[in-house]
């Protein structure tokens, strides 16, 4: 499941190691549409299992919008959330986190990145400064609208009914993915943000074998 | 012109998400960070034709927040060539 999918391929590079997975891409529908146009101009096919399913986030029951397109509470789910969060309403965070905790599934695992709130410690970190300034001045259609508080990740993801399993701060991202083999850094992630991995606390082991 | 509002346009953000990608398809070791050789389909022409030219490449690595995005949005069509000439010195 990717929600606020945008321009994401790895439905289509991974076709032939997915080809049993079901994936929804999730996204408004004009970002999609624009997609499926540059998918087509490129004479790439989406395939069979990918199913795209326009939504827009702030105003739309995700839960009707997705049993509508077919998808099952009771199959083991990965929710990848990337690059969405900070420009949705808190409640519609909620709501998202609320659908998940609800998944059936033992093995469902969320995974989504946020932004810290803005502090004066961390105004000052790496990128900050200049990825707000460019977010008021560039893009100031896509607004920033969510954050979590820094060491608050697990209380917030408890009281929405999930439970973490990791959280990266930046630098732990940075160590984690963009470490050459010779020890360097590859880049620098803006100081803000985090990774997070999530899972629902559910009560007793439920697969789908316990339909 | 009333600006279309966030849901009637299609994410500008996710286009620089792209972008990101299509940089880094090039620069990279592909191994390593998978290859995603789609990401420049996504792209405006302006980008496709702006990320062939290395010079540009590290820039937009270097100054990832605010200087691509001054480059990519504000350069205008007329100036084009002068900043090519420039780039490529």
């Amino acid at each position: 499941m990717l929600y606020g999918a945008g321009y994401d391929s790895r439905a289509y590079r991974f076709s032939k190691l997915c080809s049993a997975t079901k994936i929804f891409e999730l996204d408004i529908a004009t970002t999609q549409h624009r997609n499926k146009k540059c998918l087509r101009k490129a004479k790439v096919e989406i395939p069979k299992n990918v199913t795209l399913v326009p939504i827009n986030f702030n105003k739309e029951s995700l839960k009707d919008v997705l049993e509508k397109a077919g998808f099952d509470h009771y199959k083991k789910t990965l929710f990848l959330w990337e690059g969405v969060t900070y420009y949705l309403h808190p409640e519609s965070v909620d709501v998202t986190l609320d659908f998940v905790s609800q998944s059936k599934h033992y093995e469902t695992i969320i995974v989504f990145d946020y932004m810290t709130s803005k502090s004066e410690e961390n105004n000052n970190y790496y990128g900050v400064k200049e990825f707000l300034k460019t977010m008021k001045n560039q893009h100031s259609g896509e607004k920033l609208m969510f954050v979590i508080e820094e060491d608050k990740i697990g209380s917030y993801l408890e009281q929405r009914g999930l439970k973490m399993i990791d959280n990266l701060n930046n630098v732990e991202i940075e160590k984690t993915f963009l470490l050459n083999e010779n020890g360097t850094l590859i880049g620098k992630i803006t100081g803000h943000f985090r990774f997070v991995m999530a899972s629902p606390k559910l009560e007793k082991l439920v697969s789908e074998n316990d339909r | 012109m009333a600006k279309k509002g966030v849901d009637k346009k299609h994410s500008e953000t996710a286009i620089f998400g792209a972008l990101h990608r299509a940089i880094a398809n090039k620069e990279f070791n592909n191994e390593r960070f998978g290859p995603d050789f789609l990401a420049e389909y996504f792209l405006p022409a302006h980008f496709k034709f702006f990320i062939r030219f290395k010079k540009i490449r590290a820039n937009v690595k270097k100054n990832l927040t605010s200087l691509y995005q001054d480059y990519m949005n504000t350069l205008l069509p007329e100036q084009l060539i002068l900043t090519l000439f420039l780039l490529m010195r």
